[in-house]
């Protein structure tokens, strides 16, 4: 309309040379006027990410002093709060939310160990601190519940997780040898865990398939995804993790299905299943990865997940060390991975954990991080191609 | 106040240029910003940023329940979010309570999530300790955090909710009036945020580079002529805008911002097809003064609101309008450095000028018809 279509001016270079300082203009330009107070129009949409609705009422129910009016009170029976928590830990783990562990340890405040709902707020208490990779506290509160109730599934199956996050498989065979009674298929599914985390990787599959329980038929077939990726069997993790998908939602099924697409470099269908996931560290992560591989323009991601992590760490507090030592690794940025993967390791010690650790250690060609990888394989017995193929440098 | 953002031009202009911004959502622990400082007159001041989502969460602010937010939902209830601040945040002096008054709520992205921002002045005792009881999130989520940082010291204090702070005793600056340098810096980011205002002004100047010869553009000589035209464009827009910001302060004319945003609109395609078909080539500089009284009374929406009384508005005006003046400053300064390295580029003219010009335009006409119809268009 209003251009004029004329002939494309002869200074090539120069043209380039000004369309280049207009786009560094515009981002840094952007970039800046982001942090900076504005006043947008009523229409301007300033938040899409918002709590549902039934999970604000409980935050209103939660506040026994009213925000703004401190004389409103608002008690709940501890049953009904302990419903509260629950539903609040759901929609955390539905959304990747942190907040909500804060609003489940609120409702849980001031109520009894024992009693009617002692077990229940206990277990409540150390699954909050599990999500927030606080293993060791979470594993005392969960003795506790435990010597009140022995035969409690979800305690012994925590306490079986925790174990198995920190790598102490035998503890965590007596948690799941305790399941077989109360809840056998749970009980397989523990031992299944423990399994594949010391090299029986076959037995655990095998024990995997048989589970036939509708609630638990998910569940199995995203950690058979895990164990196909450890056997390096890409295809077979990637059919396992959708069927896990195809019967019920999962934010930690799709970020690993996700991390095995990317694998195979299946870009389209990871971006597929990236696209309806919340915003979580984890899945900004791989978003960013996926368009950096295609060697498309990423920076506004990068610079996002730098200030996530770096704002994590300005709150004295660095919960994705897993996915910082990641971005630090597709960064070339060895040094930091390696602090960031070792800073990980004392956290958490699963297999994703040590092959973190040992391309780290092998970029770095660090002897102590490296002899720690084999040392505990060794100990172990664990059996993942991804660890030996990052110990001979090969990822 | 409708006022269109360097971030949503940013999106508008980058876009053009393909590179597509990002707009990913926002999932991070509960973290509160608060700045404190002190007013020219010494007394405490605060800036306390909240993340929307958390508001949402204590406030339910989605007044539609359709799970986003708009500008409009928050600051309908800009008086909770006040309720809110009040009795969360108590500041107090020795053991006397401080009593706070917010400026109007503004927004801020922070790591890609929405904040909302209050700014406050507190009139507290004149002697003892100064302390923050900070109480937000108290009962309710206690893995939130703040991230206390004083003007002019490093690193942030970090507290939960339920702390009380120990703020080190801000020191006066000078003896200016209260709340001076908060209208400064309301008018830094007012200039700096309001980019119909900036893309007028980067309108006026692209020509300013240039002269008209026999009907064609042509570099300026030097950059002496250049420097001269622009700081002639710019003290005639300042000096425009001025009179008009301060007409309307005081009340002597009042224009409906209705009527007021679609005319800054136009003033920004009048003066982009100006460029490309130049009516107006030389004296710009009375083309800046004309459209620039329209813009002053769009300025003079910002300050509306406060409701101040006439004898904090003299200074509340002075310190807006510098503000206004050193962000245009620094944009002019910016924007001539660039263009007068440019000018002498024998495809300035259709390529800087026109085109830049015609891209203005196209942006102009969409904000005039989102201000005439009310809808969003190049929204976020």
């Amino acid at each position: 309309m209003i251009l004029k279509v004329r002939n494309f001016p002869a200074q090539r270079p120069e043209f380039l040379r000004a369309l280049f300082l207009f786009a560094s203009i515009c981002i840094v330009g952007n970039a800046w006027a982001s942090e900076l107070p504005q006043t947008p129009v009523r229409d301007t949409v300033v938040e899409t990410q918002l709590l549902p609705t039934a999970v604000k009422q409980a935050i209103r129910q939660l506040r026994r002093v009213s925000p703004t009016d401190r004389t409103t009170r608002n008690e709940l029976s501890p049953s009904q709060r302990v419903d509260n928590a629950r539903r609040f830990i759901q929609a955390g783990r539905a959304s990747g939310d942190p907040r909500t562990l804060g609003y489940a340890e609120a409702a849980l405040t001031g109520l009894p160990e024992t009693g009617p709902n002692g077990v229940e707020v206990l277990v409540l208490r150390a699954t909050i601190e599990q999500s927030r990779h606080r293993f060791d506290t979470a594993r005392e509160v969960l003795d506790r519940a435990i010597a009140q109730s022995p035969g409690h599934v979800q305690a012994r199956l925590t306490r079986a997780t925790v174990a198995h996050v920190r790598g102490n498989l035998d503890t965590a065979r007596q948690d799941c040898d305790a399941l077989r009674e109360p809840a056998a298929t749970i009980a397989i599914i523990c031992h299944a865990i423990g399994d594949s985390l010391s090299g029986n990787n076959a037995r655990a599959l095998g024990a995997l398939q048989k589970v036939a329980d509708p609630s638990l038929r998910g569940w199995a077939l995203s950690l058979a995804g895990e164990i196909h990726e450890q056997q390096g069997a890409i295809e077979a993790a990637v059919s396992a993790y959708s069927a896990s998908l195809a019967l019920g939602p999962d934010l930690y099924t799709s970020v690993a299905l996700v991390d095995a697409l990317i694998a195979q470099r299946k870009w389209p269908q990871a971006e597929q299943t990236l696209a309806p996931l919340p915003a979580t560290d984890a899945v900004l992560l791989r978003r960013w990865i996926v368009e950096r591989r295609q060697q498309r323009d990423a920076s506004a991601l990068q610079t996002l997940l730098a200030g996530r992590f770096a704002a994590a760490q300005a709150r004295g507090e660095l919960l994705h060390a897993r996915e910082a030592a990641l971005f630090a690794l597709e960064l070339s940025d060895n040094a930091n991975a390696l602090k960031l993967a070792q800073q990980n390791w004392n956290d958490q010690r699963e297999p994703a954990d040590l092959r973190i650790l040992a391309s780290a250690a092998r970029l770095m060609n660090d002897p102590t991080a490296l002899a720690e990888t084999r040392a505990w394989i060794a100990r172990t017995g664990l059996r993942d191609v991804r660890v030996e193929r990052a110990l001979a440098g090969k990822s | 106040m409708q006022r269109r953002s360097l971030r949503t031009m940013g999106r508008a202009a980058c876009a053009a240029l393909a590179l597509v911004a990002l707009n990913a959502l926002a999932h991070s622990t509960s973290t509160a910003y608060l700045e404190t400082g002190a007013s020219a007159s010494g007394e405490p001041t605060i800036q306390w940023r909240i993340a929307l989502r958390d508001l949402d969460a204590l406030l339910d602010l989605d007044a539609n329940a359709d799970s986003q937010l708009s500008w409009g939902e928050v600051i309908d209830r800009a008086a909770d979010v006040s309720a809110l601040a009040d009795s969360n945040l108590t500041l107090r002096r020795g053991t006397a309570r401080c009593t706070l008054r917010f400026l109007p709520m503004q927004y801020v992205r922070l790591a890609d999530t929405g904040y909302a921002q209050l700014g406050g002045a507190a009139t507290c005792d004149p002697d003892g300790v100064l302390t923050l009881d900070y109480r937000l999130f108290e009962n309710i989520d206690p893995s939130h955090r703040v991230l206390i940082s004083t003007q002019g010291s490093a690193a942030p204090q970090i507290a939960a909710p339920g702390a009380s702070i120990n703020l080190s005793t801000p020191t006066s600056p000078a003896d200016t009036p209260n709340g001076f340098l908060a209208f400064l810096w309301s008018g830094i980011a007012h200039i700096s945020g309001g980019f119909d205002h900036v893309l007028f002004l980067l309108c006026l100047l692209l020509p300013a580079v240039l002269q008209r010869r026999a009907g064609q553009w042509v570099a300026r000589d030097n950059v002496r002529g250049a420097l001269v035209a622009v700081i002639w464009i710019a003290t005639a827009f300042t000096m425009a805008h001025s009179i008009t910001l301060a007409l309307a302060t005081f009340g002597v004319i009042r224009i409906p911002a209705r009527v007021i945003e679609p005319l800054i609109a136009l003033t920004i395609v009048a003066t982009a097809l100006n460029n490309i078909w130049p009516i107006f080539t030389r004296r710009l500089a009375l083309v800046a003064f004309a459209f620039g009284l329209i813009h002053g009374f769009g300025f003079a929406e910002v300050l509306a609101p406060l409701s101040l009384p006439r004898s904090d508005l003299a200074a509340a005006l002075l310190g807006f309008n510098l503000g206004v003046e050193l962000g245009q400053l620094a944009i002019v300064a910016s924007a001539f450095f660039v263009l007068s390295t440019l000018r002498r580029w024998t495809g300035y003219s259709r390529w800087v000028l026109e085109v830049g010009s015609a891209m203005i335009a196209v942006i102009g006409t969409l904000w005039f018809i989102e201000r005439v119809a009310g809808v969003s268009i190049l929204g976020v």
